[in-house]
C-alpha cells in the first residue's frame, strides 16, 4: 500500500523565547493509503495542534507534511484537498443542510446537475435520507443528525484525507458508541483515508487501524489496537490505555525475552520484556492487566489449572466494588504490593481481609523501563 | 516557495495566498492610520492649537498663550458655565441611576402584575428621541403657562418653581438618560448566579444584609458602566440647555455662542478641552474602579435570578413603574400630541386638531428633511463598513498596528458631539482641505462620533462567531475571498445591521456636532427643530420631531421584523 500521509519531524511553538511553549515536538510518523490512524492522548498533548498542522490551519515551526510524497507543509488549507469534521460540527446556521454538504463543490464550481447527485449520494451515505433532510436547517437537528450532516459535507468531494476532531465528544454515551461504528463504516467504505483526534481510548480502540498515544507533546508509542493495549511501550501508555497494576521490580534473570522479576518485598514473578523498548539495566517496572488476574479463595486451595498460569502471588482482599459485569478488586500481595483484580465471577466468600490467591499468565506480565510512577 | 505551484493540485484562478492576509491587513490599518490622523488628530490639534493663540488669531509657535485657560477661570461667565455642567452632570448622573436601577431592580426581582415585554420596551422608548426635541414639552407642561401648572394652580393655589434653568435641564435631560442605566443593571440583576444570594441566605444573612453584601456589589460595576454613558452624554448635551437653561450656560451652549455670536473659535476650543478632559477623568475613573472588580466574570452558571413574590411589593413596584415610564414618555407625547394640534393654550389636552403644523413643515423644511436622510444613511453606509473592516482585523489578526485601530476607535467615545463640531470646523475651514458649508464635513463629524460603536457591534458579532465555521470552509477548499463573502459576512450581518441601525437611530437627530458645521445649504431635521423651538413655533417643532419619531421607529420595527432583534437589546452595551 501507498503513503497517503507522512509528518517528518513535525514541531510546534507556540510564542516566543523563553516564555513560548512546544506544542508538538519532533513527531515523525507514516499513514498508509485506507488506514485509519488515530491521535489519542489527554487534552493538552498536541493531538489536534498535529491535525491543525495537518489541515494547514496552524503554521508548522519545523519539520514537513507530505501527501503522497509530496511536500504540503506550507500550501494553504484550501488548496490540500482535505475533508474535515470539526468538534463543534461548524455547521453553517444560515444555510441548509443540502447547501452545507453542497458547499466545497460549489466552491470547486462543479455543474449544478453532478453538485445534486453528490450531495445526494453523501447524505445517502451517511443515513440521511435526502428527501427528508435536504431542504432543513441544522438547527432542526439533533446532535447526531447534525454530526452525520458535518461527516457528509467532508466526504462528498472526495477529499484525499478525512481529519476528524474529536467528533464524537458532544454527544451522549450511547450515541458515541453508535456514531463511532458508523464513522468507521462510512470511512471503510469510501476507503479513504483518515486522522482521529480523540481523548477516549475506547473510541480509539474500537474504530482505530492504528493508534498513537502521545503524552506533552511527543508520540509515546504508534501500534495496532492490541499492540498499544497488550504491549504498551511504556508504563505511561500502559497507565493512559485501559487500567494497568504496575510495580517496580528487579530483573533476576533473563532467557530471551522471558525473564524473571522480584520486587523489594520479595514477590517473584515471571513475563516478558518489552522488544520495542527493552529496560535499560534491571529495573523495571511490571504492567499487568486487571482482568488478566484470577482471584481464588486460599482456603479452597482451587487454582484453575486450565488457564496456564506461570505466576501466583498469596494476597489479601483490601477491599471491593461490585460493578454488575465484573466486581473490582482491590488486594495487597504478601509483598505489600497493592493490585487492582477484574473479576467477571463475583466470590461471595472475598470479603475484605479475605485471604485469597492471584494467578497470572507469563505472557501478559510485561516487564517496562522503570518509570517513577505518581503513585 | 516553489512547492506551492508544484504541488496545488486544482489550483484556482483566484491569487489564494497572495490576496490571504497582508495585503488586506495593510490596506485596512493604512486606512485606519488616515482616518485616525486626517479626522480626529489632526482635527484635536487644530482645536488645541487655536486654543494656545490669542483671541481671533490663528496659532503661532511664537505667540502661545495661556490666557484663554486662565480666564476659564478668571473670567464668571466660563467659571459658571463649567460649575453649571458639572452640577447639571452630576443631578442627572444621580437620578438617571437610581431611576435606572430602580425600574431594573422591579423588573428583575419583583413578580410585577404588568407586561414584562412591553415595560421592557417602554423602558428603551425615551433612548429613540433626541433628548432636545422633548425639552419644550417640559415648557409646555409646567411653565408659567402651562397646562399642568395651571391645573395645579387652580386646584392647590400654588405656583411652580420655573422650568427655565438648572431644574428644567435636569429633569429633561434624566428623564431621558436613565434608560442607559436600566439597560446595563438589567443585565446585571437579570443574570446574576442565584445560589450566590441563596448562599447568603442559607448562612443566615438578611434580606437587606443580602441586598447591600451580595447583590449591590455584583451589579455596581455595571450600573457605573451605564452611569458613566450617561455622564458623557450629559455633559455633552447642548440642546437641552440651548432650550431650557434661560440664562445659564453650560459648557456646550457656551461653546455655541462664543462660536455663532463673536466667531470666538480660541475660547470655544479651550472650553472644549475642558470638556474632553473631564470625559477622561471620569473614564479613568471607571477603568480603574473596574480593574479592581474583576469578579463579574467568576460567576460561570448564569441564570434567570430569583423572584420575590410579595403582592404588596408587586403593587409599589407596578406603580412606581408606571409613573416612572410616565413622566419619561411625556415629553414625546406631547411632541406627538402637539403636532396634530392646532390651538393649545393653557389647557390639559389642544382644544383643536389638524394637519397644519405637518402641512407647514412639508413645504418649508422638505430640504431639512431630505438632507437629515441622506447625510445619515450615507454617515451609517461608511460608518458600518469602515467599523465592520476595522473590526475584522482586529478581531481576526492581533498584530502590530493593532494599537492604531484601538486608538482610532477609542477616542470619539471621549469626544462630546459639540467637541466634534468644533474640532471640524477648525480643521477643515481653512488649510488643505476645507470642507466647511458642505454636507460633507456632516458626514465626516458623524462618522466619527459614531464609527466605534459600528466597530463595537461588528467586533462582538465576530467574537461570538464559532472560528472553526470559518476553519471548515478553508479546509472544504474557499479562499479567504470565499470565506469571508459566503460564511463570515452573513453570519456576522444580523449584528452589523444591528449597529447600523443604531447608528441611523442616534444620527438623525444629531444637533450638538451639526449645530457648528450646518450651513444654510444643509441644514437638518434637527436645526430646523431647535430653530422653531427657540422662536416658540412649537407646532412645527413638535411635527418635525414626530417624524423623527416616526423615522425612528420604522427602523427599530424593520429590524426586530426581519432580523428580530428585540429594541432592547439594541441599546445594550451602548
Amino acid at each position: 500500500m501507498a503513503i497517503g500521509l507522512e509528518a517528518r519531524n513535525l514541531t510546534k511553538r507556540f510564542g516566543q523565547g523563553a516564555e513560548g511553549v512546544t506544542a508538538v515536538n519532533d513527531v515523525s510518523f507514516e499513514i498508509q493509503e485506507g488506514e485509519l490512524f488515530s491521535l489519542l492522548g489527554e487534552s493538552g498533548c498536541g493531538k489536534t495542534t498535529i491535525l491543525r498542522m495537518i489541515a494547514g490551519l496552524e503554521k508548522v515551526t519545523s519539520g514537513a507534511i507530505l501527501f503522497s510524497g509530496k511536500d504540503y507543509t506550507h500550501v494553504p488549507p484550501n488548496r490540500r484537498e482535505l475533508g474535515m469534521v470539526f468538534q463543534s460540527y461548524a455547521l453553517y446556521p444560515h444555510m441548509t443542510v443540502f447547501e452545507n454538504v453542497a458547499y466545497g463543490l460549489r466552491i470547486r464550481g462543479t455543474n449544478k446537475k453532478e453538485v445534486t447527485d453528490k450531495v445526494r449520494r453523501a447524505l445517502d451515505i451517511v443515513d440521511l435520507p435526502p428527501d427528508t433532510f435536504s431542504q432543513r436547517r441544522p438547527s432542526e437537528l439533533s446532535g447526531g443528525q447534525q454530526q452525520r450532516i458535518a461527516l457528509a459535507r467532508a466526504l462528498v468531494y472526495d477529499p484525499r484525507l478525512l481529519l476528524f476532531d474529536e467528533p464524537l465528544s458532544n454527544l451522549d454515551a450511547k450515541l458515541r458508541v453508535y456514531m463511532r461504528e458508523e464513522i468507521r463504516k462510512v470511512q471503510q467504505r469510501a476507503g479513504i483515508t483518515a486522522i482521529y483526534v480523540t481523548h477516549d481510548q475506547e473510541e480509539a480502540l474500537a474504530i482505530s487501524d492504528r493508534v498513537a498515544v502521545m503524552f506533552e507533546g511527543v508520540i509515546e508509542q504508534i501500534g495496532t489496537p492490541v499492540g498499544v493495549y497488550d504491549r504498551p511501550a511504556s508504563a505511561i501508555v500502559a497507565d493512559f490505555i485501559g487500567k494497568a497494576n504496575l510495580f517496580a521490580a528487579t530483573l533476576t534473570s533473563k532467557h530471551g525475552t522471558g525473564a524473571v522479576a522480584r520486587t523489594a518485598a520479595g514477590d517473584v514473578v515471571h513475563g516478558f520484556v518489552n522488544e520495542q523498548s527493552p529496560p535499560d539495566g534491571d529495573d523495571v517496572t511490571v504492567m499487568i492487566r486487571p482482568e488478566r488476574l484470577t482471584l481464588s479463595l486460599r482456603d479452597a486451595g482451587t487454582v484453575d489449572p486450565a488457564n496456564g498460569a506461570t505466576n501466583s502471588l498469596d494476597a489479601t482482599v483490601r477491599s471491593l466494588s461490585y460493578l454488575g459485569s465484573r466486581t473490582r478488586y482491590g488486594v495487597e500481595t504478601a509483598g505489600g504490593t497493592g493490585l487492582t483484580v477484574d473479576s467477571v465471577r463475583y466470590l461471595e466468600q472475598a470479603t475484605p481481609g479475605a485471604a485469597v490467591r492471584l494467578s497470572f499468565p507469563a505472557q501478559d506480565t510485561l516487564f517496562l523501563r522503570r518509570h517513577d510512577l505518581r503513585s | 516557495m516553489s512547492t506551492i505551484e508544484t504541488t496545488a493540485s486544482r489550483a484556482s484562478t483566484s491569487t489564494g495566498r497572495f490576496a490571504n492576509i497582508d495585503w488586506f491587513r495593510l490596506i485596512v490599518l493604512a486606512l485606519s492610520l488616515g482616518i485616525l490622523l486626517v479626522f480626529i488628530v489632526y482635527p484635536l490639534g487644530r482645536v488645541l492649537a487655536l486654543s494656545l493663540a490669542e483671541r481671533g488669531t490663528p496659532f503661532a509657535w511664537s505667540a502661545i498663550t495661556f490666557e484663554n485657560f486662565q480666564r476659564l477661570w478668571t473670567s464668571r461667565l466660563f467659571r459658571g458655565a463649567i460649575l453649571n455642567s458639572l452640577t447639571l452632570t452630576a443631578w442627572v448622573v444621580a437620578i438617571s441611576t437610581t431611576i435606572g436601577v430602580t425600574y431594573a431592580y422591579f423588573l428583575t426581582r419583583v413578580r410585577l402584575p404588568l407586561n414584562h415585554t412591553l415595560m421592557m420596551t417602554l423602558g428603551t422608548i425615551p433612548l429613540l428621541m433626541p433628548p432636545f426635541v422633548g425639552a419644550y414639552s417640559w415648557v409646555l407642561l409646567f411653565g408659567r403657562s402651562g397646562s399642568i401648572t395651571q391645573i395645579i394652580n387652580e386646584l392647590f393655589g400654588v405656583s411652580m418653581p420655573t422650568i427655565y434653568g438648572m431644574t428644567g435641564m435636569v429633569v429633561a435631560i434624566s428623564a431621558t438618560m436613565w434608560p442607559f442605566v436600566f439597560l446595563l443593571a438589567y443585565g446585571a440583576l437579570a443574570l446574576s448566579d442565584p445560589s450566590l444570594e441563596e448562599s447568603a441566605e442559607v448562612m443566615g444573612a438578611s434580606p437587606l444584609r443580602r441586598l447591600f453584601t451580595i447583590t449591590v456589589p455584583l451589579v455596581t460595576p455595571a450600573v457605573l458602566t451605564g452611569s458613566l454613558v450617561v455622564f458623557m452624554r450629559a455633559i455633552g448635551e447642548f440642546g437641552t440647555p440651548a432650550i431650557l437653561g434661560g440664562n445659564q450656560y453650560v459648557i456646550p451652549t457656551l461653546i455655541y455662542f462664543r462660536i455663532s455670536g463673536y466667531g470666538d473659535f480660541n475660547m470655544a476650543s479651550a472650553m472644549a478641552l475642558v470638556s474632553v478632559g473631564l470625559s477622561v477623568l471620569c473614564l479613568l475613573f471607571l477603568a480603574l474602579y473596574l480593574r479592581r472588580r474583576d469578579y463579574m466574570t467568576v460567576t460561570s452558571r448564569v441564570q434567570a435570578s430569583k423572584q420575590s413574590q410579595s403582592r404588596v411589593l408587586g403593587i409599589v413596584g407596578a406603580v412606581l413603574c408606571i409613573l416612572i415610564v410616565f413622566v419619561s414618555l411625556l415629553p414625546h407625547m406631547t411632541v406627538v400630541l402637539g403636532a396634530f394640534a392646532e390651538r393649545w393654550r393653557g389647557t390639559l389636552l389642544p382644544t383643536e386638531y389638524g394637519f397644519s403644523n405637518f402641512i407647514r413643515v412639508f413645504d418649508r423644511d422638505q430640504t431639512a428633511i431630505r438632507n437629515s436622510i441622506l447625510l445619515t444613511l450615507v454617515a451609517t453606509v461608511v460608518a458600518t463598513v469602515v467599523g465592520t473592516l476595522l473590526a475584522y482585523i482586529s478581531t481576526k489578526r492581533k498584530s502590530r498596528g493593532g494599537i492604531i485601530i484601538d486608538v482610532t476607535v477609542m477616542l470619539p467615545f471621549i469626544l462630546p458631539g459639540i467637541v466634534v463640531g468644533v474640532a471640524m470646523a477648525a480643521a477643515f475651514s481653512a488649510g488643505p482641505l476645507v470642507m466647511t458649508g458642505t454636507g460633507l464635513i456632516l458626514i465626516v463629524a458623524y462618522f466619527v462620533r459614531r464609527m466605534p460603536y459600528n466597530f463595537r457591534a461588528g467586533t462582538s458579532s465576530l467574537q461570538a462567531l464559532d472560528r472553526s465555521m470559518e476553519e471548515a470552509s478553508s479546509v472544504c477548499g474557499a479562499t479567504w475571498g470565499q470565506t469571508s463573502s459566503r460564511v463570515t459576512l452573513p453570519l456576522i450581518m444580523p449584528g452589523v445591521i444591528a449597529g447600523a441601525v443604531l447608528t441611523f437611530i442616534s444620527l438623525i437627530g444629531e444637533l450638538s456636532a451639526t449645530i457648528i458645521l450646518f450651513s444654510g445649504r444643509w441644514k437638518t431635521i434637527s436645526v430646523s427643530i431647535y430653530e422653531y423651538l427657540i422662536s416658540h413655533q412649537t407646532g412645527p417643532a413638535f411635527a418635525l420631531g414626530t417624524l423623527l419619531i416616526l423615522l425612528v421607529f420604522t427602523a427599530v420595527f424593520l429590524v426586530n421584523r426581519f432580523l428580530g432583534v428585540a429594541i432592547t437589546t439594541l441599546f445594550r452595551g451602548r
